[in-house]
């Protein structure tokens, strides 16, 4: 049998990556401490380039458990890029101090290898699989500052969580299993009984195995309660209410660069999921009671809703900006209810753009918390005056989040809202731009003490060139990609069009 | 539709009524006679000792960990052991990068003085 190994470079890159920088820690601990941020970028820029490589190539599977195709390729871009900004925000972050450094940029690679196969993963066992590695990896490193009671705590909140939410799906995946089969989502997805297939009058459906032998009867209830379940484990992956509980704790606990790769990739990749289950089993789907949209457009419209209301009368900077993520999560959930290709394109437009402004806006956080040794909205009074570019760009970071025009913001929203005017789902626009009025106050919050309050307090600390060159990576993408989104737009579309359920 | 929400409506309530009705059954039937070493703690028959609320040493964990990791790849390798003649070189190479890379594990933990005792 014939392998094509070359589709598989952007996993190997990672997983070969982590192994030699743990080697590397276990040889000379000062030495790989020292080069582990700008190793960790390099295998980030291999990575994107391996993978930015497959973008022209056929999709290619392996053995059906595997799938690389464009689609991965966009996410795997996403997640290195993700990780390389993040390892440059790390590089010198006061908290991580006394924690093991080399260790850290081995878990963010291998946390980032996780989440790519979460991206080409198209088999229930490898999804799951995947997940769990990355969700194991995450409470390490949202519990890694040493001594912190707080990062303890977040860590193993974020565990107990996460640890009933993959159970619950499991059980979901089971059920699919128990009805097919089958684990290759293509499988699953051939041996679900259909829309339009004979549907019988006391809500059975009949299931001709793929041997086309013996048919079995099945309930639609088995097919809801599958996807309700595997619904719960990935809406926590993606913080959407009402399994969000652990992202405002854990964001707060997590050294700041790690709560960015959460709010980001580790979201993405749930979303990746989400996206391919969604276009997979599209058919099995449509048998949900109501309209499997619907579900999705109430957790999204609680998301946005809850986050910003919620999000208003945080006081911790981190805890507020996890809050907006819960919204965005609820917002980009929108382009899938949209189910569309332009809906299913918004959404990893969405992403890409989000993940620019929000590891921007995490990561002047964790700059700020750095040099001033404050997250409290207390601490940012004044900071205009004391750190006029950090507040600029944490206000322009700040405001394309919240969707102001000439920002990157402004265009992932208005992408997600045409998709649904398209659909006539006025309802749902509407409460989204409503959502997005109230964000802007969120945000605001922390912009006006930054420019109307009295500055207090010293500097602790002096601010790592590394980390500025990140949020000046983040700047220029939030900028530009405002300005000139077509590209990004065609590129997602072309990701999607070959996923689309052709029926 | 609704027949199929009827029927899981009527799960939960038999089960909820099921638990209670065994619980509270046992409740009224049993005998109850407590005494000091039905109240302790189960320990296969030995005299109990002080609480269980003890802390162990952490190392238990890591030697734990460790022999969870090595107990795994003898899973792995022994029916790889088994067909390692038909399935050829291919296989051969992977299993050695399998085994590198819990290799680079436990020089990594021998570094950490995870396998220290004392």
């Amino acid at each position: 049998m014939e392998y094509d190994w070359l589709s598989l470079l952007p996993h190997l890159i990672l997983a070969g990556g982590a192994v030699v920088l743990v080697a590397a820690g276990a040889a000379s601990r000062r030495f790989a401490g020292a080069v582990a941020p700008y190793f960790t970028v390099a295998v980030a820029a291999a990575t994107a380039a391996a993978a930015l490589m497959l973008w022209r190539e056929p999709a290619s599977s392996w053995f059906g458990a595997l799938t690389v195709d464009p689609f991965f390729v966009i996410f795997a871009v996403i997640f290195a890029a993700t990780l390389a900004l993040v390892a440059l925000l790390s590089a010198r972050y006061a908290p991580l101090d006394g924690s093991d450094r080399p260790e850290y940029y081995a878990l963010l690679i291998m946390v980032t290898c996780a989440v790519t196969f979460m991206a080409s993963a198209t088999n229930l066992v490898l999804i799951y699989v995947a997940i769990e590695f990355s969700s194991i990896l995450s409470y390490i490193l949202v519990g890694y500052v040493r001594g912190d009671r707080l990062s303890g705590e977040a860590g193993l909140k974020y565990f107990l969580y996460g640890a009933v939410a993959s159970a619950v799906m499991l059980l979901g995946f089971g059920l699919l299993y128990a009805m097919t089969g089958a684990t290759d989502l293509a499988a699953v997805a051939a041996n679900l009984p259909h829309m339009g297939r004979s549907f019988e009058t006391w809500g059975y459906v009949t299931v001709v195995t793929p041997s086309g032998g013996a048919a079995a009867t099945l309930s639609p209830v088995f097919i809801f309660l599958a996807f309700g379940l595997i619904l719960v484990g990935l809406g926590y992956k993606i913080s959407a209410v009402p399994f969000h509980m652990w992202a405002p704790d854990a964001y707060q606990g997590a050294p700041t660069p790690v709560a960015a790769f959460l709010s980001v990739a580790s979201k993405a990749s749930g979303f990746a999921v989400i996206l391919r289950l969604v276009l997979t089993l599209h058919g099995a789907l449509d048998l949900v009671y109501g309209g499997w949209t619907k579900y999705l457009a109430a957790l999204a419209v609680a998301s946005m809703v809850f986050g910003v209301v919620v999000g208003i009368v945080q006081t911790d900077v981190r805890r507020l900006l996890a809050y907006s993520s819960i919204a965005h999560a609820g917002f980009a959930l929108l382009g899938i209810v949209a189910d569309t290709q332009l809906g299913f394109a918004s959404v990893i437009v969405y992403l890409v753009l989000y993940a620019a402004m929000n590891i921007g806006a995490f990561g002047t956080v964790a700059v700020i918390g750095h040099v001033t040794g404050g997250y409290d909205l207390k601490d940012y009074a004044g900071m205009g005056r004391r750190h006029p570019v950090l507040a600029a760009a944490l206000a322009v970071f700040l405001l394309a989040l919240a969707g102001i025009p000439p920002l990157s913001g402004f265009f992932a929203k208005f992408y997600v809202l045409a998709a649904l005017i398209d659909r006539d789902y006025i309802f749902l626009a509407v409460v989204a731009i409503l959502a997005s009025v109230v964000a802007l106050f969120l945000y605001a919050r922390v912009i006006k003490p930054m420019y109307f309050g009295k500055a207090e307090g010293e500097d602790v600390r002096r601010f790592s060139p590394a980390a500025a060159v990140a949020l000046v990576i983040c700047f220029l993408f939030t900028l530009l990609l405002g300005v000139w989104p077509q590209l990004l737009v065609a590129w997602a579309k072309a990701a999607i069009i070959p996923l689309l359920p052709r029926i | 539709m609704l027949t199929d929400y009827a029927f899981v409506a009527f799960f939960i309530v038999f089960g909820c009524f099921f638990v209670a009705a065994a619980l509270i059954g046992a409740w009224f039937i049993r005998p109850q006679r407590p005494s000091r070493i039905k109240g302790d703690i189960y320990e296969c028959g030995e005299t109990t000792r002080g609480t269980s609320w003890v802390q162990y040493n952490v190392r238990f964990y890591l030697v734990a960990l460790a022999f969870v990791i090595f107990d795994v790849e003898v899973a792995f390798l022994l029916p790889w052991a088994v067909a390692a003649k038909r399935l050829g070189l291919y296989a051969f190479v992977e299993m050695m990068i399998f085994v590198g890379i819990l290799l680079v594990a436990l020089v990594y933990a021998w570094r950490k003085g995870a396998l220290k005792w004392a």
